[in-house]
């Protein structure tokens, strides 16, 4: 009943005029009824390789195939695809009745078909009401849903979709995000989804395509990307504040964090061997996982803070706080994460935390190393290609 | 209160003075015409200035008009060649304009530019040319003749492109994924959002070929292929060219299609111009 179709990029690379690389070799593996979002920040190259997928664009080379077909080098409309855009891309004189029905007249389908086609997609959408209104008059909800619904309508074998919540509103945001979901699961079509929102790719994807400067950072599921992220990069991407991070000194079997000290014994043995030789290393902390050290927190790595300022969300509140063993160089780690840092540490905590003062612990196994590159240490990372 | 309340009063007033003055000035010789397709001759050059007839001579001004030329044959040439003019020009012009915003393709920049070029150069530049070329052919004295040198407008596809490049991308991507092609793109999605572009165009083309003296007189020397200015021409050749209470008539008659024709869109064309950014 589901129809197989994966999609396989080859190598495809793209680059504009002037030798400006968009889209370094690329390749992914989209399985059949897969839903792998790709994220990064703007210009990541994210809506170019849709554009390519989709044959709005020609790729300069690779290879792209979806079910056991070569569209590389077909017109959009023989590939059978369909796309979502981020400003819905509604046909503005059309009705919404006519916008659902105007791609299957191409197909060749009788009147009444098409009649019944378009009554079933409004219905599972609940457009019933809006059919014989113009795109002009629709809220940005509405004209979301027309434009899911003159995707599905045909069918495709593949769908694509542009950051196609960027235009709601937070509320309306998290309800489409669950639509779009079940609607995927029910249909059980491939479906390619580009968002720099790293909330919709934890919450939508099987897996995620992690891509910075039309480079990928990192291919998995979101919670391996999430518990082993392959960079740095990666590790501040996915999650709702990037970990804190602290340089380390490897010295004769432990590492000296400030003036905490981590011995090798106490790490999992992958990340023991891996830090062996090595000299400077980065530390990343979850924000989340760290705990209150009020009890004994043997092999924890504990921190001592100031803290500077707290804010409270909910029943959370980040507690922000200084630390003596802060990392020194913020400047070359916002570069290897990709957004701007400070020497300011965050604690998110379910705790009502009113001290000046914090101590710190967190297991172990929950730090996230990294070189002076910005790889992971010790965490074989996740299938990076 | 009080006080922005008169000033805006007096803005109001100026501002309407100045366009009363700026319709009068344009609107006297037009009803001057009018007025004197109602005089007798002997009344046109009398000393003095009376702007009301004290004679009518209408009737016998209209009445030559349509007795001594052939003057429904004139408007009817006018009605075919500016309609065919029009309808060529806007079937040309948007696939045109289209394939130069929509459609990326190796020296688009540098077609766009020949275009703009092509605006600076007026029919009186080629017009030994294609005259030359028109008499080789033998379509001198046609319909043809008259319509084939403007149904490319540099005009008309400079003021599309520019409406096309405001719709928007996706839409004509969603589409080309919709398996429309180009042309039904062209056609059926993008142009529908330069309709009152196209309506002002329409209306520019008309009237400016509809007005048209000169080219009319190049290539047309046979009474039955006049347009109505090259009639109101002749109509003079033939008479002895002092009654100028039935030229005005003419005058009057060639221009009321255009006067009626405005009247009745002026909501539309209004928009049309307004519209446009």
């Amino acid at each position: 009943m589901i129809a197989m179709h994966k999609l396989v990029l080859r190598s495809v690379t793209k680059s504009y005029t002037k030798g400006t690389t968009v889209l370094k070799p690329f390749d992914l593996v989209a399985q059949s009824g897969e839903l792998i979002v790709l994220v990064g920040p703007s210009g990541c190259g994210k809506s170019t390789l849709l554009k390519l997928i989709a044959g709005l664009e020609k790729l300069d080379d690779g290879q792209i195939l979806l079910g056991d077909r070569d569209i590389t080098d077909a017109e959009p409309r023989q590939r059978k695809i369909a796309m979502v855009f981020q400003n819905y891309a509604l046909y503005p004189h059309l009705t919404v009745r006519e916008n659902l029905a105007y791609p299957l007249r191409r197909q060749k389908l009788r009147m009444p078909a098409i009649t019944e086609k378009v009554a079933m997609v409004a219905r599972q959408l609940r457009l019933e009401e809006l059919l014989d209104r113009r795109p002009s008059q629709l809220s940005g909800g509405q004209k979301q849903r027309v434009a899911m619904g003159r995707a599905i309508i045909r069918e495709p074998d593949l769908f694509l979709l542009d950051e196609p919540l960027s235009n709601l509103d937070a509320a309306l945001r998290t309800h489409v995000r669950g639509e779009i979901r079940d609607l995927q699961r029910r249909l059980g079509t491939t479906m390619i989804y580009v968002t720099h929102d790293q909330v919709e790719a934890q919450t939508l994807a099987d897996r995620v395509v992690i891509l910075r400067d039309g480079e990928v950072q990192q291919i998995g599921p979101p919670q391996e990307i999430y518990a082993r992220p392959a960079n740095i990069f990666a590790a501040a991407f996915l999650g709702a504040a990037p970990p804190n991070f602290l340089a380390g000194r490897v010295i004769n079997g432990r590492i000296d964090v400030g003036q905490a000290s981590l011995p090798f014994s106490d790490l999992p043995g992958e990340c023991r061997t891996a830090l062996a030789g090595r000299e400077q290393v980065y530390l990343g902390l979850r924000p989340e996982l760290l705990r209150a050290a009020d009890d004994h927190y043997g092999d924890h790595l504990v921190l001592h803070g100031a803290v500077s300022s707290r804010e409270i969300v909910g029943n959370t509140q980040n507690v922000y706080f200084r630390t003596d063993t802060a990392c020194a160089d913020m400047t070359r780690l916002s570069a290897l994460a990709g957004r701007y840092l400070t020497d300011e540490l965050v604690w998110t905590t379910e705790n009502s935390n009113t001290g000046d003062t914090v101590k710190l612990a967190i297991r172990p196994e929950d730090i996230l190393f990294f070189d002076a590159e910005g790889q992971a240490i010790g965490t074989h990372g996740s299938d990076t290609l | 209160m009080r006080g922005r309340r008169l000033s805006s009063i007096i803005a109001s007033v100026t501002a309407h003075a100045v366009l009363m003055a700026g319709a009068v000035i344009m609107l006297t010789p037009f009803l001057w015409m009018e007025l004197t397709s109602l005089k007798p001759p002997q009344e046109i050059f009398r000393l003095g200035l009376h702007i009301l007839p004290r004679e009518w001579g209408g009737a016998e001004n209209y009445g030559r008009v349509f007795s001594d030329t052939p003057m429904l044959r004139f408007l009817l040439n006018g009605i075919v060649v500016c309609g065919a003019i029009v309808i060529l020009q806007i079937l040309i012009a948007v696939p045109a304009a289209y394939a130069l915003a929509k459609i990326p393709f190796r020296g688009r920049g540098l077609f766009f530019a020949l275009i703009l070029v092509s605006l600076l150069v007026p029919i009186q530049v080629p017009s030994l040319f294609l005259y030359l070329g028109f008499a080789r052919a033998g379509l001198l004295d046609s319909y043809a003749s008259l319509v084939l040198p403007f149904i490319i407008s540099a005009f008309a596809i400079f003021l599309l492109r520019q409406h096309f490049l405001q719709f928007p991308q996706e839409v004509v991507e969603a589409a080309r994924l919709d398996k429309f092609g180009e042309f039904e793109i062209a056609w059926r999605i993008v142009l529908p959002s330069a309709r009152p572009a196209i309506g002002a165009f329409a209306v520019f083309s008309m009237v400016a070929h509809w007005n048209d003296l000169y080219w009319p007189l190049v290539v047309v020397t046979d009474p039955e292929m006049a347009t109505p200015p090259l009639g109101v021409v002749f109509f003079r050749n033939q008479e002895s060219g002092s009654d100028f209470g039935a030229l005005m008539a003419a005058a009057t008659v060639i221009s009321a299609p255009l006067i009626i024709a405005f009247l009745a869109a002026q909501k539309t064309f209004v928009r049309g111009l307004t519209s446009i950014r």
